[in-house]
């Protein structure tokens, strides 16, 4: 499984799990909605997707939750804001897409995961730069043509890579009071 | 030539002199505008825009024309316009600025005027100071006073760091 950094997931050089512009081979991505924007992800990226209501609701200032998936605990964070979205409060509704990167497990809270497509690899076209540097976005490198076009978004490289290790710390130290808790709690 | 005795050349387009101006003019609402017509390359219909995500709202999005993804902008915004009620049958005028492929969004397209530079009057002073900026000027062709845009301008915030 390709975990996520700093650099470009569409980067020419080969790298395993990552898209690449004009491969010929296809390439599958995770179609999510949020609010009204429908993007990819790319399935090399994504280990899974969780139903909100398997996410443990925390009041943390810097997490949503926590979500336990294959013996990891992954950290929940909204992609909804990331987007420019306002986030619908303490409600957790939709999707957890549960995404490595070096820093450890996240997963990404989205109004709804659709479906997962594959791509041709040379239907995969960049978008203008002018649009990325005009927007800011990280992490939205592609738009394909499927049945309309789908921007294709890194949600690691969207919420930054400090801001995830951060996420992941932050985990770390919830379920170290927890487990210390319980230790407490045993006779 | 006084701006009125602009004449329309249809789809024949040529190479104007240096003191001529060849413009495009489209309709935004109630309201006419026109660019140089040197930077347009087609008109399109106007296709599924695909938003993006943290784009101003003169940023429509990014369409597909032909296998190429270009930007769609909305001068609506930029020019005061509210938005249209529902949008159907809109035109995407497609341009080339600074090396850049891109698109307006407009409603209508109608004819394509060649005038005298010098007939290019400047914008009333009651246009808002920011808005003035976006335009080459105005010209009166027959009964219709239309905004000519300086796609310079206009492409100005799209283009900055």
């Amino acid at each position: 499984m390709a975990a996520v950094d700093g650099g470009s997931f569409l980067a020419p050089e080969r790298a395993e799990g990552r898209l690449r512009l004009e491969s010929p081979d296809p390439v599958r991505a995770l179609v999510v909605r949020c609010g009204p924007y429908r993007l990819g992800v790319p399935a090399a990226l994504v280990r899974g997707v969780v139903a909100a209501s398997d996410i443990v609701l925390l009041k943390h200032p810097d997490l949503e939750g926590l979500v336990w998936w294959d013996g990891a605990l992954f950290p929940v964070t909204r992609l909804n804001p990331l987007l420019g979205l306002a986030s619908r409060g303490d409600e957790l509704r939709g999707h957890g897409v549960l995404v490595h990167c070096r820093h450890g497990p996240l997963c990404f809270l989205v109004d709804e995961a659709l479906d997962l497509v594959e791509i041709p690899g040379d239907s995969l076209r960049p978008i203008p730069s002018l649009m990325s540097k005009h927007t800011g976005l990280r992490g939205v490198e592609s738009a394909v043509t499927l049945d309309s076009l789908l921007l294709i978004v890194d949600p690691v490289r969207l919420l930054g890579l400090e801001r995830a290790a951060h996420l992941v710390a932050a985990a770390g130290e919830v379920s170290d009071a927890e487990a210390s808790r319980r230790a407490g709690d045993c006779p | 030539m006084p701006p009125d005795a602009a004449r329309p050349l249809g789809s024949a387009v040529a190479r104007p002199p240096a003191d001529q101006l060849q413009l495009i003019s489209f309709g935004l609402g109630r309201e006419w505008y026109a660019v140089e017509m040197r930077h347009v390359r087609g008109i399109e219909p106007e296709t599924e825009i695909t938003p993006v995500p943290l784009a101003p709202a003169w940023l429509a999005g990014v369409f597909n024309l032909r296998g190429n993804i270009l930007p769609a902008v909305d001068p609506r915004p930029l020019l005061g316009i509210p938005p249209a009620d529902a949008r159907s049958g809109g035109l995407l005028v497609v341009f080339e600025w600074g090396g850049h492929p891109s698109a307006l969004r407009v409603d209508v397209v109608d004819e394509i005027y060649e005038i005298a530079a010098s007939s290019l009057e400047p914008q009333l002073s009651t246009v808002d100071a920011s808005r003035q900026q976006l335009f080459l000027g105005q010209v009166r062709v027959r009964d219709r006073l239309i905004g000519v845009l300086d796609l310079a301008a206009l492409m100005r915030p799209l283009l900055e760091d």
